[in-house]
């Protein structure tokens, strides 16, 4: 069997496996397990106290409740990665073996935050290095020891990035001259149009 | 019917089916040809369902069967109404090909032909040229180093990569108005290499290019939106405008040197000197500031001669620093030497520093010295009109008279004066009045022109915005041209269609023609029929009234209706003639749509099949009586 | 010790100091092999050293041709010339060599940059990504070695960058 919510592949073993242990907790429970998970996937952290709770009805051991947060985990990020509507997630999830009622409420609140989750996903996606500030400062270099008239600007550039290990900051302090930064502005600009372009 | 096959033949073509251009019609159709072109299509409508079926007839008998009788189950699966079997496809007939074929061709998804009539924009196009590249990049095989073409180089090598690396360049520029120097001409033709044998790296001459000419473009641009804005406005030449701005700038950054420097004039610039102009403050920068280069060069003349002064002492003490041979004391002298010579440093620090001060109080002292004279040389005047009053005063009366005189002779030469300055005035006011008038007039002009050049300015730059615009999608519709199916143009499909409907139409009208010929004879018909049956009617009432009493008109009586018997009789085979007529002909019909579809050849071919499936069946038993 | 050029033919010492003024200008300068027979080594060296420092001089302090030619007095008439003709072809550009040392006098210039435009369709987290990001690679010459700094940046931070640059060109162009 192919499953367009695990990319057009079979489904996992671990999965079907803990598709039975959601199962065990009442479709009411496992919806509000699911917006924890989702809180947890869109980076607002999860709150284990209210997760350990919900899942005591079904005196789940700690393996177990692990397990069930993985696989929703794995089944909201899988889904929205291959940007699966909910209706086709409905009836394949039923198709592994998941009640119609836990998946009518796994699947209500995937369409809520499909959107949500598919940025958060785009925004995480591999990125080699990210600007995060720039700061400029001009000079007006009126004499040299090279030249005794100069009279020309000087752009000193700041450019804030983030390495692409994340967390790292590099911090590059360059001086442009003149033309120089005419043409990299210009350049710069042209770019912008191309990238434009694509959308 | 030829059109219905054309189109049939185009929409499989479209499918994948390897149709050969002299096919022009579907009785030209071979059994492979047909069993290819329904496998596409089912494969098309449902990959699932054609997946799993072969698109060219196997060389054994039985396995053809086989195949035949799959592909109608999966027509039939797809919907296919019309009689169908194996049949169908090893011993085709074109009729029921025909309809096979129309109907699996409707039955192709639309949107896949929708989507290539109509690209969703720009992006799409894009993806789907990604899509194309990536797919010819994948199927193109890896080959080691050695073997690539230069079609794999493309993709497969790494290539020499250069970075983007610029190096000045020096080329012969013609600009307008300034006439080059001879030398300059002259290095240009003798001396300058080309423009490719400048940069050092050949890999650098296309970047080095490309920086120069996009950092001139720009330039170019700046200042032609820069003029646009400001420096007409200004009404001056671009020149003029160019050095005014220059002007400006250099009296601001003039000003905000001084406004730094003074609140702190005793700090090294000794700037508050009440300099010219901005190339004075410069050089009194250069001739002050400790850090300038013509002052360290002093310092350091300095330095060294307080060196060259004080290594007398230590030369002319070695000596006696070697008889007493003590490097204690030989420390100690140095350490006094260097405290002195620190100290005589700091003097001659604090002396420049005075000297500098000096020069300051010089300078104002200058300043007060020319105040004061011009003081004095007013007093002087001052003193000097005094003094004429002074010698005056002895002959008073004598004097006031003559002054009297003089005062009147010049009231009057005044007066004089006045009218002739009126005189001369009011023609000269009018001119001034009539040059200002030209003036306004010529300014309301220049502005009208000015505002008429932006405007123009504006047109200009809208209307290649427009053209860039329309340019662009030009190219994307030359593209979209070019992406779409070159075969059977558009305009040929509708001209047919029209004529088919025109066809048509003409067909209805003669069939409303017979149709309504039909009812009319039906209706006179019946009219004739109906006045038969009346005077039928009326004749054997007549006739049967007469027969009671004449025995020779009951003979007639029975005459008539034996003639009306057989009349009906008559009229009876004449309908069933007519019925029979009709049927000959639909059998005949039929006769000829069962000698079209090949019954004898079709059938002599079941027996040669059966003949073989016998054979075959005689082999395999065979074999397995063997094994 | 511009003395020593006497010993060319006056033609060739003008191609010659072309040479020097294109070694100024940050192209090929004369190779000594050329001249092997004409200068001893520490002589070449003298002489393409003080030739250069003339030449920057005289620009660098916007001389007259009086001052320059007071400055030539010892060499011969037709060489001085010659060297003056030079300085009269190449003054533009010995000026434009001279801005770029200056500005160069920075711990950190930009020496080149480069960018790509690239349209990233996939990532491991989402299976259609299609977001271009534009990455910049800035050569930057620190100390007279070359450093790259390369970032990646999608729409909104170019169109920072962008932003920030234009309001520093605006700048720029008042002071020009």
């Amino acid at each position: 069997m192919r499953f367009r919510f695990c990319g057009d592949l079979d489904c996992p073993d671990w999965v079907l496996a803990e598709i039975s242990t959601l199962a065990k907790l009442s479709s009411v429970k496992m919806k509000l397990l699911c917006a924890q998970v989702l809180k947890d996937l869109l980076g607002e952290g999860i709150d284990y106290d209210k997760v350990t709770k919900l899942t005591a009805d079904a005196k789940f051991e700690s393996g177990d409740v692990k397990a069930t947060v993985a696989v929703l985990s794995f089944i909201f990020s899988s889904a929205a990665k291959h940007d699966v509507d909910s209706e086709s997630l409905s009836s394949e999830l039923q198709q592994l073996g998941l009640p119609k009622e836990h998946t009518t409420g796994l699947c209500k609140s995937y369409e809520d935050k499909h959107s949500a989750l598919q940025g958060k996903l785009r925004e995480t996606s591999l990125r080699l290095g990210r600007l995060e500030s720039v700061s400029w400062r001009i000079d007006y270099t009126l004499s040299s020891s090279e030249l005794r008239e100069v009279n020309e600007p000087l752009i000193q550039l700041k450019l804030q990035s983030q390495g692409a290990e994340s967390g790292s900051t590099e911090t590059t302090v360059v001086s442009v001259s003149a033309d120089k930064f005419r043409v990299l502005l210009a350049e710069l600009k042209q770019a912008q149009v191309r990238m434009n372009a694509l959308q | 019917m030829e059109e219905v096959d054309k189109i049939l033949i185009h929409a499989l073509k479209q499918v994948g089916t390897e149709v050969s251009e002299e096919t022009g019609s579907v009785r030209q159709f071979s059994s492979e040809l047909i069993v290819e072109a329904v496998v596409r299509c089912v494969r098309v409508i449902d990959p699932g369902l054609g997946g799993a079926l072969p698109t060219s007839l196997p060389p054994g008998m039985s396995a053809r069967f086989r195949v035949g009788m799959s592909l109608a189950q999966a027509c039939q699966d797809i919907g296919y109404k019309g009689e169908i079997g194996y049949q169908t496809f090893l011993y085709s007939n074109e009729p029921e090909i025909r309809s096979l074929l129309m109907f699996l061709v409707e039955k192709l998804p639309r949107e896949s032909a929708e989507a290539s009539d109509q690209p969703q924009g720009k992006s799409a196009v894009l993806q789907r040229a990604i899509a194309a590249a990536i797919r010819a990049q994948l199927s193109v095989p890896w080959l080691p180093p050695n073997c690539r073409l230069p079609l794999h180089s493309q993709t497969q090598s790494p290539g020499a990569l250069h970075s983007f690396h610029v190096q000045p360049l020096s080329l012969a520029h013609c600009s307008p108005g300034k006439k080059p120097l001879k030398e300059v001409k002259d290095y240009h033709r003798d001396i300058l290499p080309p423009v490719t044998a400048q940069p050092s790296h050949h890999a650098s001459v296309v970047a080095s290019i490309l920086e120069q000419h996009t950092a001139e473009l720009s330039a170019a641009q700046e200042w032609d939106s820069e003029w646009n804005s400001q420096g007409l406005l200004s009404r001056l030449k671009p020149q003029e405008y160019r050095s005014r701005k220059l002007t400006r700038l250099r009296k601001r950054i003039e000003e905000q040197l001084r406004s730094a420097a003074l609140p702190s004039p005793e700090s090294a610039s000794g700037g508050p000197r009440p300099t010219g102009d901005l190339s004075e403050l410069l050089q009194a920068f250069r001739g002050s500031a400790p850090s300038d280069h013509t002052l360290t060069k002093g310092s350091h003349f300095t330095h060294t001669q307080k060196f060259t002064f004080t290594k007398t002492e230590p030369s002319t003490s070695i000596p006696f620093v070697h008889q007493s041979d003590s490097d204690v004391q030989l420390r100690q002298q140095e350490e006094q030497l260097s405290l002195q010579e620190q100290q005589l440093c700091s003097e001659v620090d604090q002396l420049t520093a005075d000297m500098k001060h000096m020069t300051v109080t010089h300078a104002q002292v200058l300043d007060e010295l020319k105040q004061r004279e011009l003081g004095n040389s007013e007093k002087e005047e001052k003193m000097q009109v005094k003094k004429k009053t002074i010698d005056l005063l002895p002959d008073s009366d004598d004097n006031l008279q003559k002054l009297k005189a003089l005062v009147e002779a010049s009231a009057k030469r005044v007066v004089h004066l006045a009218s002739q300055w009126e005189k001369h005035r009011a023609p000269l006011i009018d001119e001034h009045r009539r040059l200002k008038e030209i003036c306004s007039r010529q300014d309301l002009e220049s502005s009208q022109k000015l505002s008429e050049i932006k405007s123009v300015h504006d047109k200009i730059r809208v209307s290649t915005e427009e053209a860039k615009k329309k340019e662009e999608t030009y190219k994307q519709l030359v593209t979209e041209l070019e992406n779409l199916p070159q075969d059977a143009s558009r305009s040929a499909y509708t001209q047919r269609i029209l004529e088919i409907v025109s066809n048509i139409k003409k067909q209805k009208e003669e069939i409303t023609k017979i149709l309504s010929d039909t009812k009319d004879l039906q209706k006179e018909i019946n009219s004739l029929t109906g006045k038969l049956d009346r005077t039928f009617a009326v004749t054997d009432e007549l006739v049967f009234k007469d027969a009671k009493k004449d025995e020779s008109v009951r003979k007639s009586y029975k005459y008539l209706a034996a003639l009306h018997e057989n009349c009906n009789q008559l009229i009876q085979t004449i309908e069933y003639t007519g019925t029979i007529l009709r049927e000959i002909r639909d059998l005949e019909e039929q006769i000829e749509t069962e000698n079209g579809s090949k019954t004898v050849a079709n059938l002599e071919r079941i027996l040669s099949d059966y003949k073989a499936i016998r054979q075959e069946n005689s082999a395999l038993a065979a074999k397995v009586r063997e094994g | 010790m511009v003395v020593l050029l006497s010993r060319l033919p006056a033609t060739e010492c003008i191609k010659f100091c072309h040479r020097v003024v294109d070694g100024l200008c940050g192209r090929e300068p004369p190779r000594r092999s050329e001249h092997s027979t004409t200068w001893s080594p520490e002589e070449w060296l003298q002489l393409l050293d003080s030739l250069s420092a003339f030449y920057r001089r005289a620009v660098g302090s916007d001389s007259s041709e009086e001052e320059v030619l007071g400055g030539l007095a010892d060499v011969g008439s037709s060489h001085a010339e010659a060297v003056l003709s030079v300085l009269r072809a190449r003054r533009e550009e010995i000026h434009h060599a001279l801005l770029d040392r200056t500005n160069s006098i920075s711990s950190a210039t930009l020496q080149d940059f480069d960018w790509q435009l690239k349209l990233s369709l996939s990532s491991d987290k989402i299976s259609s990504l299609h977001t271009p990001l534009l990455s910049l690679s800035l050569d930057v010459r620190e100390d007279a070695a070359l450093r790259s700094v390369t970032m990646e940046m999608n729409r909104e931070e170019l169109n920072t960058l962008i932003s920030s640059l234009e309001a520093a060109n605006k700048v720029v162009l008042q002071l020009k």
